[in-house]
C-alpha cells in the first residue's frame, strides 16, 4: 500500500520510492532495501502500475513506475480498509 | 481475478524476450546500488564505504533477483525445458543404451501404431456419410430367419407405402462388359435405385447424377462412375460426362463421376446404373435385392421399424403364397459394416503389440534402474542441495519422456512403412470400404500419447527406487546400502517375472493361431484340386433354353476334345463360390409346407461331368449323365449333408423334391417340378474352409439352363499349359465369346485362407519379436546381477567354492525367476487364449500342445539367456573379482 501511495504521488523509479518512504515516515519505516523490487514486481504482474525504462537525472538507464487506474482503485481501497482498522484498534485501546 | 489474468499475460510476454529480463532486472537494481552509493558519498563517505553500506543497506541482490525473476517467469516451463536439454545431454553421453532404448521403442511403439491405425480406421473411426447414423439396412425376414434378400414387387410397395425414409434404394451388383475400347474390361456394375447418393450423402461431381424417373424402362441408360475408373480408363477425359459409353453392346450415357476421396473408391462397385424393373423381373418370389435407407428428419429407427413391419404383415396377408410368415427387419447400416471376425482379429493384433511394447518397457525400466544406480550419488548431492523427492523423480521422468519421444518418433516412421506393406498384402475386399486407413493425426496423437505414457512407465519405478536413497550412505564411497539394494533387486526380479510371463502369452497366442491355420489349411475341401483350371463364360451364348442347351453342349464337347484335358465341366458357380442359389422345396409325400415357409437347400446347375472333374465321390446311386435332358424326367443329386438333414435314417433315392422352375431368361419362377433324388454325392465346400458344408442338390444343366457359367477344366498335365487350347475350343463354338478369370482352382482355394494366414503371419512375427527382446532382457538383468555380484562370488571361489557351485548359485536364482514367470505366464495364457476363439478353427483354446510347445521354447530360451552370465561368473578370476569394485 505504501508503495502504491508512493508512486500515484508522482511516476518515479524504485530509488525514488524508498527514499520517499523513508523521509515521509520520519525514518520510522525502514526495511531491507532490495525487498521493495520485488514487491514493485508484484504490483506491476497485478496490473496495478506500470513501467517504462527510461533515463534518470544524472543520466543513468532506470525503470520508471507510474501507476494504473485499477491501482488507484486498489490504493483508495486498502486506504479505506487502514482507515477503520486503525480506528477500530483506537477505539479499543481507549478504553482502559 | 482479472490481476491473475495480467500477470499471465504478462508472463507470456516475458517468455518470448527472456534474455531481456535478466538484464533489466539487474539493471534496475544496479542503478538503485549506484544512487545510493552517490547519496552516501554526498555526505562524505569514501567511496569504497559508500559502495559497502549501500550494499548493506540494500541486501542480497542476487537472492532478489532471482525472486523478482520467479516471479516474471513460469517456473515449471523454465525447469521442464532445463530438464528436458539435461536429459538430452545425457542421453548423447550414452550412445549404446540410447540406441538400444531408441531401438526398442520404436518397435514396439511403431508397430502399436500401425496396428492402431487399422483399429481407428475400421473400427473406431465414424461412418464416413452425413449423419450416417440415419442410414438404415432393410432385409426381408423369413420365417424362422433374420435377414434374406428382397423381391422386386415388395421393394416397391415398400417405396410407395412408408413414411418413414427419405429415400428407399434398392441394390444389386452384376458384372458388365465395357465395349468401345480395345481391350475390354468387366467393371462391376450395381443397379440401383436413383435415389441411391441421396440415401448415402454423397453425390457424384461433373454430372446431374441420376434424375428419380430414370428407374423406367427406356430411360435407364445412364451411368455414374467411380473416379478410378474414369481416369484409368478414360483418361480423365473432362469431356466424357454427357457422353455415352458402351456396356454390354448397348449405348450409357455418363451422368456423373464419383468424388476422389469417397468411400466408394475404396469399394468393389466400379460403376452405378438405374434400376429399372423389367415385366419379367417383378416377381414377389425371388429375393435378388438388397435395401439400403435414410430415416427422414424426426424419425427414429424404432418408428420406422414399427412401420415397416405393419408394411411386412399387410403385403403377407394380400400375397400369402409368396409371403406368407415374412416380415421385415430394419437395423442401423453401421451394425453390418465391420464382420466379427475382422474386429475380433484386429483387437487380437491390438493386444498382442500391446503386449510387445510392455515388454520393451520392461526392459527399459530394468535399463533405467541400473542407470538410476550409477547415478545415486548425483541424486545424493542434488537432494543435499535441496531439491524435493518431487523434483528429481520429475526430473528423471522428463529424461525418459524424452527418450521415449525420440523412441516414438522413430516408431512412426517403422509404423508407416509397416502399415503400408499390410496395406498392400491385405486381399481385396477385406476392409468395408468405409474404413480409412492412414497414419493421420488421430493415428498421430496415438502414438504422441503412447510416447509420452511409456516414458513415464517405465521411468516412474526407477525415478522412485533412485530418489529413495539414504543420503549419507550414498555420499560415502561404496554405495552399497543394503536396504536399497534389496528393494532394486526385489523391482528387478518382478520385471523379469513380467517380461516371462507377457511373452509366453504371446507365443502362445501365437502358437494357438498357427496350430489353427495348419487344420484349416489341410481341411479337405471336399474336392480335388490339382491340375484344375477355372474360368468363367459370363454370356454363354443364347439366352432361351431350346438354343442355349445344344450351344453348351456344343460347348463342352469341343473343350473336352482339346489336348491335354481330361475332363471338363460347366457349372452355374465354382467351387468354394456359394451354391449360386438358394430354393425353397416341398418333398413330394410329406405333409405340404405354404410355399412362403418353405425350407430352401442350395441349388447348383452343373454338367454331368461335374462330379468327375472335381473328383467329388458318389456315395449312393448314380452321377449325371448326358441321358438326362429336358424331355426325361427331371433328376437331382444331393450332397451328403442334405441327405442326412432332410431324409434322416431313410433311404433318399427315388424321392421326389418339388422345386418351381427357374427359367434362365427371368427372373419369374415357374410351375413345380417333382426332380427325383438319383444319387447322392460327398459334400463340396461351398462357403470357406472354415465354415462346415452346408446342405445343397444339383441338377442337370440340360433341365435347368443358365447363361452365365463358369468353365471347370481337369488337365493331365500343367494346367497353364492348357489353358489356350481351351481358349482356341470356346471361341471354335463362338468367337465373341468373352472368357474371363482364369484362375487355378488350387489358386482359389489359397486365396479363400488370405486373411488367416495373414493375421498368423502378423501374430507369429509379434509373438517372434517379443520373445527376441524379452530375451534380451533377461539377459541383460542377469549379466548385471552376476556384475554386481562379482565381489561376492570372487569371494566365494578364492575360499574354495568350485566353478560347479558357484554356477549352480548363479543358475539356481535365475532359474528361479524363470519359473514364476512361466507359471505366471500359462495362467495368463490360459485365461487369455479364450478371447482367441472365434478366431480358431479345430482348435481348443487351452491347446496342450501349444501350450506345451510354448513351455518349451521359452524355457529353452530363458535358461539360455541365464546360462551364459551364470557361466561367466563360474569363470571368474577370483583375484580380479576381487580387485574390482
Amino acid at each position: 500500500m505504501l508503495v502504491l501511495k508512493a508512486v500515484a504521488r508522482e511516476p518515479s523509479h524504485g530509488y525514488a520510492v524508498a527514499k520517499w518512504i523513508e523521509e515521509t515516515s520520519g525514518d520510522v519505516l525502514r526495511v531491507e532495501e532490495g525487498a521493495l523490487y520485488p514487491a514493485l514486481h508484484r504490483l506491476e504482474l497485478r496490473g496495478l502500475l506500470a513501467s517504462e525504462w527510461g533515463t534518470s537525472d544524472n543520466n543513468r538507464r532506470a525503470k520508471f513506475y507510474r501507476v494504473t487506474p485499477a491501482g488507484r482503485r486498489r490504493l483508495a481501497a486498502e486506504a479505506q480498509d487502514w482507515r477503520r482498522l486503525a480506528r477500530g484498534i483506537a477505539q479499543v485501546m481507549q478504553t482502559t | 481475478m482479472r490481476e491473475r489474468w495480467h500477470a499471465i499475460w504478462l508472463r507470456l510476454r516475458t517468455l518470448i524476450t527472456r534474455r531481456r529480463l535478466d538484464r533489466d532486472l539487474a539493471d534496475e537494481m544496479a542503478f538503485h546500488l549506484h544512487m545510493r552509493a552517490e547519496d552516501a558519498r554526498r555526505r562524505g563517505l569514501a567511496p569504497a564505504d559508500a559502495a559497502a553500506a549501500s550494499r548493506r543497506q540494500f541486501g542480497n541482490p542476487t537472492a532478489l533477483r532471482e525472486t523478482s525473476r520467479e516471479l516474471w517467469t513460469f517456473r515449471w516451463i523454465e525447469s521442464f525445458s532445463r530438464d528436458i536439454r539435461l536429459g538430452l545431454r545425457l542421453l548423447m553421453r550414452q550412445p549404446g543404451f540410447t540406441a538400444v532404448a531408441v531401438l526398442t521403442l520404436a518397435l514396439g511403439i511403431g508397430a502399436t501404431s500401425a496396428i492402431f491405425s487399422f483399429v481407428d480406421g475400421v473400427l473406431l473411426r465414424p461412418l464416413p456419410y452425413p449423419e450416417a447414423n440415419r442410414i438404415v439396412l432393410l432385409w426381408e425376414k423369413p420365417p424362422g430367419g433374420l435377414r434374406n434378400g428382397i423381391s422386386a414387387l415388395n421393394f416397391l410397395d415398400w417405396q410407395t407405402s412408408s413414411t418413414s425414409f427419405s429415400s428407399l434404394t434398392a441394390t444389386t451388383v452384376r458384372p458388365m462388359t465395357l465395349g468401345g475400347i480395345d481391350e475390354p474390361t468387366r467393371p462391376r456394375v450395381a443397379r440401383v435405385s436413383p435415389s441411391y447418393f441421396d440415401t448415402y450423402g454423397i453425390h457424384p461431381l461433373f454430372g446431374p447424377g441420376f434424375q428419380p424417373d430414370e428407374d423406367q424402362p427406356g430411360r435407364d441408360h445412364v451411368v455414374v462412375l467411380q473416379h478410378k475408373v474414369w481416369v484409368s480408363q478414360f483418361g480423365a477425359d473432362s469431356t466424357l460426362p454427357g457422353r455415352a459409353i458402351t456396356l454390354d453392346g448397348e449405348a450409357y450415357t455418363v451422368v456423373g463421376v464419383m468424388p476422389d476421396n469417397s468411400p466408394f473408391e475404396r469399394g468393389f462397385t466400379q460403376a452405378w446404373r438405374p434400376i429399372a424393373f423389367t415385366p419379367g423381373e417383378r416377381t414377389r418370389d425371388f429375393h435378388w435385392l438388397l435395401a439400403v435407407g435414410r430415416l427422414r428428419p424426426g424419425v427414429t429407427i424404432e418408428r420406422a421399424q414399427a412401420e415397416m413391419t405393419a408394411i411386412g404383415a399387410r403385403i403377407a396377408q394380400q400375397y400369402p403364397d409368396s409371403n406368407k410368415g415374412w416380415s421385415v427387419f430394419v437395423e442401423p447400416f453401421g451394425d453390418q459394416v465391420v464382420s466379427t471376425s475382422l474386429s475380433q482379429g484386429l483387437y487380437v493384433l491390438f493386444g498382442a503389440v500391446a503386449m510387445l511394447l510392455l515388454i520393451g518397457c520392461v526392459n527399459l525400466a530394468n535399463l533405467t534402474l541400473a542407470r538410476g544406480l550409477a547415478r545415486a550419488r548425483e541424486v545424493a548431492v542434488r537432494a543435499a542441495l535441496g531439491a524435493g523427492r518431487r523434483r528429481l523423480v520429475r526430473q528423471f521422468v522428463t529424461e525418459n519422456v524424452v527418450l521415449s519421444l525420440l523412441g516414438g518418433a522413430a516408431g512412426v516412421a517403422l509404423g508407416y512403412a509397416l502399415m503400408e506393406a499390410l496395406r498392400q498384402l491385405l486381399p481385396p475386399g477385406a476392409l468395408p470400404r468405409e474404413a480409412l486407413v492412414a497414419m493421420d493425426g488421430r493415428v498421430l496423437a496415438f502414438a504422441f500419447l503412447v510416447s509420452v505414457s511409456t516414458g513415464v512407465c517405465f521411468g516412474l519405478a526407477p525415478a522412485l527406487q533412485a530418489t529413495k536413497s539414504d543420503l549419507t550412505a550414498t555420499m560415502k564411497e561404496g554405495a552399497r546400502g543394503g536396504t536399497s539394494d534389496r528393494g532394486r533387486r526385489r523391482v528387478r526380479a518382478a520385471l523379469v517375472i513380467t517380461e516371462i510371463a507377457l511373452a509366453f502369452v504371446l507365443v502362445a497366442g501365437a502358437g494357438l493361431l498357427v496350430r489353427s491355420l495348419t487344420t484349416l489349411l489341410h481341411e479337405d475341401p471336399g474336392f480335388d484340386d490339382r491340375n484344375v483350371l477355372t474360368m468363367t463364360l459370363p454370356h454363354a451364348g443364347p439366352a432361351d433354353a431350346a438354343h442355349l442347351v445344344p450351344y453348351v453342349e456344343d460347348l463342352l464337347a469341343h473343350v473336352q476334345a482339346a489336348p491335354g484335358v481330361t475332363s471338363a465341366a460347366l457349372a452355374d458357380t465354382l467351387p468354394l463360390q456359394g451354391w449360386g442359389n438358394g430354393m425353397p422345396y416341398q418333398v413330394a409325400g410329406r405333409a405340404a409346407v405354404d410355399r412362403a415357409n418353405r425350407q430352401a437347400t442350395g441349388f447348383k446347375r452343373v454338367s454331368p461331368a461335374y462330379f468327375q472333374t472335381l473328383g467329388m465321390r458318389v456315395i449312393k446311386g448314380r452321377g449325371l449323365s448326358v441321358e438326362d435332358r429336358s424331355g426325361t424326367p427331371p433328376v437331382t443329386v444331393i450332397n451328403k449333408t442334405m441327405a442326412e438333414a432332410v431324409f434322416p435314417g431313410q433311404n433318399p433315392l427315388g424321392q421326389h423334391l418339388l422345386i418351381q422352375q427357374i427359367a434362365p431368361d427371368q427372373p419369374q419362377l415357374g410351375p413345380e417340378l417333382p426332380w427325383e433324388v438319383i444319387g447322392v454325392v460327398a459334400d463340396e465346400n461351398t462357403q470357406g474352409l472354415d465354415q462346415p458344408p452346408s446342405g445343397g442338390m444339383y441338377v442337370p444343366l440340360a433341365q435347368s439352363p443358365y447363361p452365365s457359367l463358369s468353365l471347370v477344366v481337369r488337365s493331365a498335365v500343367r494346367p497353364e499349359a492348357v489353358e489356350t487350347a481351351v481358349r482356341q475350343a470356346v471361341h471354335a463354338v463362338d468367337k465373341r465369346l468373352a472368357i474371363a478369370d482364369v484362375r487355378l482352382l488350387a489358386d482359389l482355394r489359397r486365396e479363400s485362407t488370405a486373411q488367416p494366414r495373414l493375421q498368423t503371419a502378423l501374430l507369429a512375427a509379434f509373438a517372434a519379436l517379443a520373445l527376441t527382446v524379452a530375451a534380451i532382457g533377461i539377459y541383460g538383468v542377469m549379466s548385471y546381477s552376476v556384475a554386481q555380484r562379482t565381489r561376492e562370488i570372487g569371494i566365494r571361489t578364492a575360499l574354495g567354492a568350485s566353478g560347479g557351485s558357484v554356477l549352480g548359485m548363479v543358475l539356481g536364482d535365475g532359474l528361479r525367476l524363470v519359473a514364476i514367470g512361466l507359471t505366471l505366464g500359462l495362467g495368463g495364457a490360459l485365461a487369455l487364449a479364450r478371447l482367441l476363439t472365434a478366431l480358431l478353427f479345430g482348435v481348443t483354446p487351452g491347446d496342450p500342445e501349444a501350450m506345451a510347445f510354448t513351455l518349451a521354447v521359452l524355457g529353452l530360451v530363458a535358461l539360455a539367456a541365464c546360462f551364459i552370465p551364470a557361466r561367466r561368473a563360474m569363470r571368474l578370476d577370483p583375484l580380479a573379482a576381487l580387485r574390482a569394485e
